[in-house]
């Protein structure tokens, strides 16, 4: 080997640096990966579907999140637990770098990867929204929501892969906590009724409400088409206030990323 | 634990007197890492996985391309810089990992089962590197199952059991305790030859302790020495015309000091 010892070999390089070089490498990575292929013909392929049937700003409010939920699992769910699992930790961890700037890169990775999947059907549905001329100001602020509420889920799904003992764990919880359970107390809470104050579909509610002009009322009473099969006469419907849903995705965003990054860096291989 | 992929219960790993727990960073500069097998991101190429962990170490720019083109060369990889690290074999990966540890010019390397999981050829690779790596005054530490490979590359050994230090020293002194100054010799014959026999022809070399049979055609003896007394009975064993084809050092004997040890300790 001809390599010369030479003082250029050992620079101290900062660990913003650090994780700007693993969110780069980990972007590359997804951007050549099955995964990514896979959800950008899926979105593809909804657009079309969408279209045909109907108008894709119309659906934007139901299928963003859904997009958004999906993308942060896909790129998301084996971040953490994959270091561990595919001793991919092995080649990276026993080097000069915090387990915090290996952390935050993959973070950036993940959401930089499922910023593109839903950019792509962002675009789309604006396409759509400028041929058919009914564009608002409103859907920029949804777009923006829908952008905060991935942040948060990717925060969720990162947290979900720190504690699970291997990928199917991850995926298993996201799947049950992220899209089942959360869309069931949704749901229940309008018959019982009580406010889901405390759930990240709920503060995920404002990228729909926000397109609903006048802003919907915090609550509507209404009748319940299932009684008296199911629930009460009336059926409740919470709506969080834009402050309520921005706060309520904040926190699933800090708190998660803090319990995820506190567990990764005293996990042991 | 030096590496941060385990943490101390109690005590300290200190790496040139730097704490990895307190200063992971500043540690691990001067430190190149194999563990086992690892895995890279599959969808890059050993130059961009290369190119990573250069950036990660603090290499300068203008010593990258240099740096990388020389590591993958010395692994001979040269030929495959480019091509996507998923469609390699084992030994192929494990090359690229090899590179990975020497990309800075660490003064220490921790190699930990460094051939595990490979097959017969890529253990051979891979040993060949370590030597060359041994070759060039590197302090290597290895950890390996395979008690061979030990005696095959190292010339100081820590035999540990349960956590617990049982003994470190030169792997020759180590043998000597143990073996109450007695050497191994491994020798192969051409022909199966009947243990009477052998041990005839065997007992009229003065210098063999004793003798051990393994099956007709290998033997294992027994002496008390040098190189030189080494010598002369390999030159003694090509007169006894025994039909010797292979006479080397017993990496057997390290396995028994091993046993011996573990044994104690129960």
């Amino acid at each position: 080997m001809n390599i010369k010892k030479n003082e250029n070999l050992n620079i101290d390089i900062s660990n913003l640096l650090q994780i700007r070089v693993i969110m780069q490498y980990t972007l590359l990575d997804y951007l050549r990966s099955r995964r990514f292929l896979i959800l950008n013909i899926c979105v593809i392929l909804i657009s079309i579907i969408v279209n045909i049937i109907g108008d894709m700003m119309f659906v934007w409010a139901e299928m963003a999140p859904l997009i958004a939920v999906f993308s942060a699992i896909f790129f998301g769910n084996d971040a953490i637990v994959g270091e561990f699992q595919n001793s991919t930790g092995y080649f990276i961890i026993p080097n000069p770098i915090h387990r915090t700037s290996i952390f935050f890169g993959k973070l950036f990775a993940a959401f930089f990867a499922s910023s593109l999947i839903l950019g792509l059907y962002t675009l789309i549905t604006l396409g759509s929204g400028i041929i058919n001329s009914n564009i608002c100001f409103e859907f920029g602020l949804s777009v923006l929501f829908t952008w905060f509420f991935l942040i948060s889920v990717l925060s969720c799904v990162f947290f979900f892969s720190a504690i699970s003992k291997n990928i199917l764990m991850s995926i298993f919880l996201d799947i049950i906590i992220l899209l089942w359970l959360n869309i069931m107390i949704l749901n229940i809470s309008g018959l019982v009724p009580f406010e889901p104050w405390f759930i990240l579909t709920y503060g995920g509610q404002i990228i729909n409400n926000i397109l609903v002009v006048p802003y919907p009322p915090h609550i509507v009473i209404g009748p319940n088409p299932y009684y008296p099969k199911f629930g009460g006469a009336s059926i409740t419907v919470y709506n969080p206030t834009i402050i309520q849903g921005l706060i309520l995705i904040g926190i699933y965003t800090f708190i998660p990323i803090i319990l995820g990054l506190i567990v990764f860096k005293k996990r042991e291989f | 634990m030096f590496t941060d992929l385990m943490k101390p219960t109690t005590g300290r790993c200190l790496i040139n007197n730097i704490d990895i727990k307190s200063n992971k960073k500043e540690a691990l500069k001067s430190v190149g890492t194999l563990i086992e097998v690892p895995r890279i991101y599959p969808y890059l190429s050993p130059k961009e996985a290369l190119t990573m962990m250069a950036k990660i170490r603090g290499i300068a720019i203008s010593e990258q391309k240099s740096c990388i083109e020389n590591t993958i060369a010395s692994v001979n990889m040269t030929d495959w810089t480019n091509t996507q690290i998923r469609t390699f074999s084992k030994g192929m990966k494990q090359r690229i990992c090899i590179a990975s540890a020497l990309l800075s010019d660490p003064k220490i390397l921790l190699l930990d089962e460094p051939t595990q999981g490979l097959d017969p050829r890529g253990m051979n690779e891979i040993r060949q590197i370590i030597k060359s790596i041994k070759a060039k005054g590197k302090l290597i530490f290895m950890s390996s199952h395979l008690l061979s490979e030990v005696f095959d590359i190292c010339d100081e050994v820590v035999i540990i059991n349960k956590g617990k230090i049982l003994e470190y020293k030169p792997i020759s002194d180590i043998i000597a305790k143990f073996m109450g100054g007695k050497h191994a010799i491994e020798i192969e014959l051409r022909i199966p030859m009947k243990e009477e026999k052998c041990k005839y022809l065997i007992n009229e070399i003065p210098t063999i302790l004793e003798f051990e049979k393994i099956d007709e055609k290998h033997y294992k003896i027994y002496y008390k020495g040098d190189l030189t007394i080494q010598e002369k009975i390999l030159s003694d064993l090509v007169k006894a015309n025994i039909n010797l084809v292979s006479y080397k050092s017993s990496w057997m004997e390290l396995e028994d000091v091993y046993l011996k040890l573990v044994k104690d300790v129960r």
